[in-house]
């Protein structure tokens, strides 16, 4: 929330009885404030979603004493200066600027034992709020593997506030901490702030005084975040604008450029400077330092060895995602055909409701369910890849391959995961810091082919490809489909960072942290977190989008339909009865007319004048331009939801029934026979290569996948999801239409 | 001894910070981990597709592209 005149509530937290203690946790990335955070919630945790914030923060209840005490755990940050929204929270949730979350009236710095000087910085700008603060200084046991011996007392007492070490793995310092934050919120033990320069004292009291003008009252910290950041994200971009204020900052920043002080620098060089005074004789090295990791790291990141692992690891990544979850995805399955034919068999007196519970429901929620096991493993690896400090090494091993195109090597991770499935892959973009980055990662996820468009493929080039050209053609055409969307993610990237309204690519900075041992409590609590919340914020449109669905294709259902096909039969049987049941019958010959026949083509005449269907035939002149005829623009419009659906849709259309597979021979044979019916093509085979080759690049292309839609929507916004609707529906018919049109001719030749 | 750029350093090699070019970007983040004029760098390796780079201060190991590595200049330790 850019507000800017709310700075003054943060000065003065208010105790009532009714308001619990809120708790803010902050800290550098990679520093164990997650582990800390877990020590201290177990599963007395959720994830916080605040209005108007698109930043995810954890939010849990910690007991001091008996009391519950709410405590935040905030984006990992290097500096309270923003430069993503994800730093950007970190300052607007610590001046209460943040609606329906309280300024908090303790912050909890965690400090990496073994870096204490550069976690100091963020500490420092932090006391220049003056609020009530408690450090814990994590990797205590690093620290002291490290030969790093930190006088505690000797800190604690020239900093003002109080030092305690933990280490969060094993649970030393709990106890001490949690007594610790109880003594701070009574004496608001407060951490000694730096002593500015003079031209740098006079500058903030010059801006404040000029804000205080225009009716903006912003704190100390707020005014220093205006006049010291390039990009002032502590003033609303609205406000910002106004000339009044650019002149008063431009005014105050030549204040200190006539002291010698640049106005990026100076804060991160005077409170280092500050930091060194307070530091003086703390650290006390027995011997030499001995850092972990710099050995492995020689190999995980070398030129030939660290490539070559990182492919096995990614392999890894990805065959936990395409198929170790298969089981899982499996069961998941077979309980809901299980539950499903349960609830056909005890409902078969109400066609209606048996159709809603079993087509609708249950299998409204098994598509949401279906994607469990995907997420929870490659959240597993995610996790593990995060612990250990090797994510941050996939990134520095991929950057060259991203840089050109306005992304950074975190978006690595994401789209290999989204050749699996877009839906883990779009919410493992959460690891991209970078806003705009994460966005555009998002936007072309769905593009990778992902597993759901391997069954069209397989039909395909089963039934068309395979027989003709034979196997290696068959292999090199499946190839291709899965490159295709890749080769057009990264240019669409580009095109986006260019066009993207004030987008500059954020300059890349990575901190490459120590190798850690990876924590299988923070590793299970990911997994849990990341499955609860897709459930609770994708699950329901999932949801709803299956039921619409169900609906257009079984609705409208007049009787008419099933006497029409009844009294056809009775037609071609003479001694069928209309109203007989057709198990009970068999025709002149002897021969028992196959009710299963029977039911199938009911069901295709149903769906053939449901409201879907109709559709279909409406704008099928759309598609005609890329060879579809009616029954493919049905399987299209019916495959929105799921792309895999169109096998099943093909099948009930064909009168084959939903249960045939993509290596089914029937739909197959099906396939090669079908012809056009009427128009200028009627009697000619619809299924030629140029049609083949044009479904399977407009299935690659499309967006047909109601989940992506709703990750996008939960993780972005409705308007990137409509975007990315929008963008990948037209290029997807474009680019059919290219294929249809090129291979007709060259076939034609 | 004259300064260079930080990206014409060898692997291996350390060197002191003199400057860094205050109005980029990348300057802030890096001087927020610490990366500040007088301090001693040291690369450490390049990517194995040539980018980016990695270097160390004071037990702060980070990465940065070799095009904004050329806007700190530094001064070579012998």
């Amino acid at each position: 929330m850019p507000l800017s005149n709310r700075e003054t509530r943060s000065n003065h937290p208010h105790h009532s009885p009714a308001r619990p203690i809120q708790l803010g946790l902050v800290g550098n990335p990679n520093t164990g404030k997650s582990t800390l955070f877990n020590a201290l919630t177990g599963l007395r945790q959720h994830v916080g979603n605040y209005p108007g914030v698109t930043v995810t923060t954890k939010t849990g209840i910690v007991f001091l004493d008996k009391t519950p005490v709410y405590i935040t755990d905030l984006p990992g940050t290097y500096s309270l200066s923003a430069s993503s929204p994800d730093e950007r929270i970190v300052f607007e949730f610590l001046s209460g600027r943040i609606e329906n979350a309280p300024s908090p009236d303790l912050v909890i710095c965690v400090l990496d034992a073994t870096n204490l000087s550069r976690n100091l910085f963020l500490a420092s700008q932090i006391a220049e709020r003056e609020m009530p603060m408690v450090i814990a200084l994590s990797f205590w046991d690093s620290a002291i593997r490290q030969n790093i011996n930190i006088d505690v007392t000797e800190l604690s007492s020239r900093l003002g506030v109080p030092v305690i070490p933990v280490s969060a793995s094993t649970g030393a310092g709990i106890a001490e901490l949690k007594k610790a934050i109880q003594s701070s919120l009574e004496k608001k033990s407060k951490m000694v702030r730096i002593n500015w320069p003079g031209p740098v004292r006079d500058a903030i009291g010059e801006l404040r005084r000029r804000l205080d003008k225009q009716g903006l009252h912003l704190g100390e910290s707020g005014a220093q975040r205006v006049l010291f950041d390039s990009v002032p994200q502590a003033l609303d971009p609205l406000v910002e604008k106004r000339p009044e204020i650019r002149s008063a900052v431009v005014a105050c920043r030549q204040i200190l450029k006539r002291g010698g002080f640049h106005p990026q620098s100076v804060e991160s060089i005077a409170h280092f400077k500050h930091i060194s005074v307070l530091m003086e004789g703390i650290i006390r090295s027995q011997g030499a330092r001995v850092r972990s990791g710099e050995s492995v790291d020689r190999i995980l990141t070398h030129r030939f060895w660290g490539l070559g692992v990182f492919v096995l690891f990614m392999y890894l990544v990805f065959q936990s995602v395409y198929s170790w979850s298969e089981p899982f995805m499996q069961w998941i399955e077979t309980g809901k055909s299980w539950l499903q034919n349960g609830c056909a068999g005890a409902l078969t007196s109400f066609p209606q409701l048996q159709s809603l519970i079993t087509d609708g429901v249950i299998e409204g929620v098994g598509a949401v369910l279906i994607f469990l096991p995907q997420i929870l493993t490659l959240f597993f690896f995610i996790a593990l890849l995060e612990e250990t400090g090797y994510m941050t090494r996939a990134a520095f091993l991929m950057d060259r391959i991203f840089a050109w195109s306005g992304l950074n090597g975190k978006s690595f991770v994401p789209l290999l995961s989204s050749f699996a499935c877009a839906v883990p892959g779009i919410l493992s973009t959460r690891t991209i810091e970078d806003r705009a980055s994460r966005l555009i990662t998002i936007f072309i996820a769905p593009l990778m082919s992902c597993s759901a468009r391997l069954p069209v493929y397989v039909l395909i080039i089963g039934a068309l490809i395979k027989p003709t050209y034979g196997p290696a053609i068959a292999g090199l055409v499946l190839f291709g489909m899965h490159l295709l969307g890749l080769l057009i993610a990264l240019p669409t990237a580009w095109i986006l960072t260019k066009s993207m309204k004030g987008y500059k690519p954020k300059p890349f900075v990575l901190e490459l942290p120590d190798y850690q041992a990876p924590k299988i409590k923070n590793v299970l609590l990911r997994m849990w977190s990341e499955g609860k919340e897709f459930l609770i914020r994708a699950g329901t449109l999932i949801f709803s989008i299956t039921l619409i669905v169900w609906a257009l294709l079984y609705y409208p259902r007049p009787e008419s339909v099933a006497e029409s096909v009844k009294a056809r039969f009775a037609q071609a049987h003479p001694t069928l009865q209309a109203d007989m049941p057709a198990s009970s019958v068999y025709d002149p010959s002897g021969m028992r007319i196959d009710p299963e026949a029977f039911e199938r083509e009911i069901a295709r005449a149903y769906v053939e004048q449901s409201y879907l269907s109709r559709l279909g035939k409406t704008i099928q002149p759309i598609f005609d331009p890329a060879g579809f005829d009616w029954k493919i623009t049905l399987g299209v419009l019916a495959s929105f939801p799921a792309r895999e659906v169109i096998v099943s849709t093909l099948g009930v259309i064909y009168s084959l029934g939903g249960e045939v597979d993509e290596a089914s021979p029937s739909l197959r044979d099906a396939i090669r026979n079908s012809k056009w019916t009427e128009g200028p093509r009627a009697g000619q085979p619809v299924f030629t290569l140029a049609v083949g080759l044009a479904i399977m690049v407009f299935f690659a292309l499309c967006q047909q996948c109601g989940s992506t839609l709703a990750v996008i929507r939960s993780e972005a916004s409705t308007k990137w999801a409509v975007a990315s609707f929008v963008y990948m529906t037209t290029l997807a018919w474009i680019c059919a239409v290219i294929t249809y049109q090129s291979v007709s001719w060259l076939t034609s030749l | 001894m004259n300064p260079i750029s930080l990206s014409e350093l060898r692997p291996g090699q350390s060197a002191r910070i003199v400057s860094l070019d205050q109005d980029k970007p990348v300057s802030q983040k890096l001087l927020h981990l610490g990366v500040l004029p007088d301090k001693h760098i040291r690369f450490i390796k390049t990517a194995p597709m040539g980018d980016p780079l990695e270097f160390e201060v004071e037990g702060t190991n980070f990465s940065v592209r070799r095009k904004d590595a050329g806007s700190i200049s530094v001064e070579l330790i012998a």
